[in-house]
């Protein structure tokens, strides 16, 4: 069986995060919004690591069916795994978050696991 | 296609990007978008039909190659790659993603432009939409097989200025005369439409 993480859900994930992030986090002083995003972007690029996605693969194969939590970026590959693999749709934020970056996260995933990466032609949604 | 492949390339390129390119963040998540996939996954199909021994190939305005180049590899084993991009931004982190990859070879040039001596059998420009009529081009080079991909959404301003609205179109532009493909397919809410030739 294959168990991976589907291009689209990666895909979708990136793009709507990094839409988002920029939005969000959008500042018209010059270079301001750089050194915001900078910090995030490499938190980012190394919760992505080889590491983290075996280790999300694995939990992601012991998937109880419960609503997931985040709690930071290390889960990012955890979820985008059940959201390809199992029907997921909605994803709590963990108790103690408070980070503003994470709940945009939260909100991008949410929107590629409710139906970003699926085709509902018939209800007009929409795709990015 | 497999594109585990892509997505660890996406992420090496992630820590390229957040250290020296931030502000590329959004246009370097764009790169692996569905679309993309979907019109290399084509893309690489019917080219390996009509050119099976294909060993060089050269992309024309090839962004990051993020999707492109593993595609290509899957499709035709590790040939020799050159691709073009004219942002010397794009080609730093392309350049970066494929420092593990020998036989691929990322050139910061304006492929509209400069004048350039493209050494691929076959000759891939997947963006014909954003810039003039291939013939420009094809009309140099009558031996080498060119792959060409364009589409019909003229709705992104200032990018999108060359669209095709259909095959005959998109022939016309690009000046081929032997035409060993050719068709259209809806990606979401456009159509792509794909040449090969001569």
């Amino acid at each position: 069986m294959k168990f991976e993480v589907s291009e689209k859900v990666f895909a979708f994930t990136m793009l709507l995060y990094s839409q988002q992030l920029f939005i969000q986090m959008f500042n018209p002083e010059a270079d301001k919004e750089w050194k915001k995003i900078q910090p995030i972007v490499k938190e980012l690029h190394e919760a992505l690591s080889e590491e983290n996605r075996i280790k999300g693969r694995n939990k992601a194969l012991q998937y109880n069916g419960q609503r997931p939590v985040i709690e930071g970026f290390d889960d990012l590959w955890y979820i985008m795994y059940i959201v390809s693999n199992y029907r997921v749709n909605w994803i709590q934020l963990g108790a103690n978050v408070d980070r503003e970056e994470i709940k945009i996260l939260r909100y991008a995933l949410i929107n590629v696991a409710k139906k970003s990466h699926k085709r509902y032609s018939e209800f007009r949604s929409r795709h990015i | 296609m497999d594109c585990g492949e892509i997505q660890r390339l996406w992420v090496k390129g992630l820590g390229y990007v957040g250290d020296k390119h931030v502000y590329k963040f959004k246009d370097y998540s764009e790169a692996v978008f569905d679309t993309q996939i979907i019109s290399k996954t084509w893309l690489c199909a019917e080219l390996k039909k009509v050119a099976p021994e294909t060993t060089h190939i050269s992309i024309l305005a090839g962004w990051y190659g993020l999707v492109s180049i593993p595609f290509l590899y899957q499709t035709f084993g590790e040939i020799d790659i050159d691709l073009y991009d004219v942002d010397e931004y794009t080609t730093d982190i392309a350049s970066y993603i494929f420092n593990e990859y020998p036989k691929v070879n990322i050139h910061t040039q304006d492929v509209v432009f400069d004048e350039i001596d493209y050494k691929g059998q076959v000759i891939i420009n997947s963006s014909c939409e954003h810039m003039m009529d291939m013939k420009l081009i094809t009309k140099d080079y009558p031996g080498k097989i060119f792959a060409l991909q364009s589409n019909d959404n003229r709705n992104v301003k200032w990018l999108h200025i060359n669209c095709a609205m259909d095959t005959d179109e998109l022939i016309e532009q690009s000046g081929l005369t032997d035409i060993m493909f050719a068709a259209s397919k809806k990606i979401y809410d456009s159509k792509r439409i794909m040449v090969i030739g001569k």
